[in-house]
């Protein structure tokens, strides 16, 4: 059976859709959760705050899964630009080539990073209250951590080429390397 | 290069392998800053986090260097065939884990040297140890040639030892 690359990229954007679609139902079920220690003394932390912060997750995966899912082709129009390189088999349009597996790493950890980054966002919020399991430093600690990794992911989408290019001294020593 | 099901299978558990290794090296490294005395880790508590660590790793080898055992075990209808993939694919796959580690441990060393601002001894420790992660990925990629080529040459060698 053969596959066009269009269709190998369809695949790969619709597993990350089921991919978010259980991070969805994950979520789900700790805002249940958490939907249970409201009012519980004993617990450290503040369940509101915490509740909020896992709808914004909930809504964010909700969103993600809903694009990937059923806005297949349009996500894939804004990564893959030029897609007049979609007809062929994956063989001859260099499928096996690491920039497409580079930008699936990346799309992982694009997702990833903004689920992270639409939980924090609610504690940032100046109407937030106060969790004393999640002080200011240790948002700014984790908000710094997943901005790093939103920021090469998007590198590993947008310039997989030029990633590519900087592993070039070791990859190319030899000439077995599909090009990129 | 032509694909079929057995080296799709052959590509899978090698790049399972490879992450598992990959997983378990990395975890050991940024965790060793708690061997440290002055972190006050019971020796319990790492007895009970070492079989994590090391059945990452032994689940790795298998995959990685005895692909035939694993083959052979679930598929043995596709005992007699010897697949292999060009170490250009390999090398590829060993890349590509390596970018996921080095995204990964990117994000981790920015929240240690974050938490650096106040140092102790153990955040500085912390942070070396995230830092010495983030090398092994880095280095990973940088290698990724010369590690598939290790792998193909285990491979041959265990294969002809077999034989």
């Amino acid at each position: 059976m053969n596959i066009t690359v269009h269709q190998v990229r369809d695949l790969a954007l619709r597993i990350f859709g089921l991919f978010c679609s259980l991070q969805l139902v994950m979520h789900i079920a700790r805002t249940v959760y958490l939907v249970t220690l409201v009012g519980d003394i004993s617990y450290p932390g503040n369940p509101e705050n915490e509740m909020v912060a896992g709808f914004a997750g909930i809504f964010f995966y909700l969103l993600a899964t809903y694009l990937l899912l059923f806005r297949t082709s349009d996500l894939m129009n804004l990564i893959w630009r030029n897609s007049n390189t979609d007809l062929g088999t994956p063989s001859d349009q260099g499928i096996v080539s690491l920039s497409f597996w580079v930008q699936v790493v990346g799309l992982y950890f694009l997702l990833l990073s903004l689920a992270e980054i639409a939980s924090l966002i609610w504690y940032w919020l100046p109407g937030a209250g106060s969790d004393p399991m999640y002080s200011s430093d240790y948002l700014t600690g984790q908000t710094l951590r997943s901005s790093v990794m939103l920021a090469l992911a998007a590198t590993c989408i947008r310039w997989p080429n030029a990633l590519i290019c900087l592993f070039r001294p070791t990859l190319m020593r030899s000439n077995e390397v599909p090009k990129p | 290069m032509t694909t079929n099901l057995l080296t799709v299978r052959w590509l899978a558990l090698k790049g399972f392998g490879l992450y598992c290794l990959a997983f378990s090296a990395s975890a050991a490294l940024s965790q060793l800053y708690l061997l440290l005395p002055r972190m006050g880790i019971s020796w319990l508590a790492w007895i009970c986090g070492l079989p994590f660590v090391l059945g990452y790793a032994v689940l790795g080898f298998l995959c990685v260097f005895r692909t035939r055992v694993i083959t052979r075990t679930f598929w043995p209808e596709d005992a007699p065939a010897v697949t292999k993939a060009p170490a250009s694919v390999l090398t590829g796959l060993v890349t590509l884990i390596g970018l996921y580690f080095t995204i990964q441990e990117a994000g981790i060393v920015a929240l240690r040297a974050w938490e650096a601002r106040q140092p102790d001894a153990y955040v500085i420790s912390s942070l070396v140890c995230a830092l010495g992660a983030f090398a092994f990925a880095v280095w990973m990629i940088r290698r990724a040639k010369d590690i598939a080529e290790f792998i193909q040459i285990a491979d041959s060698m265990w294969q002809s030892a077999r034989h």
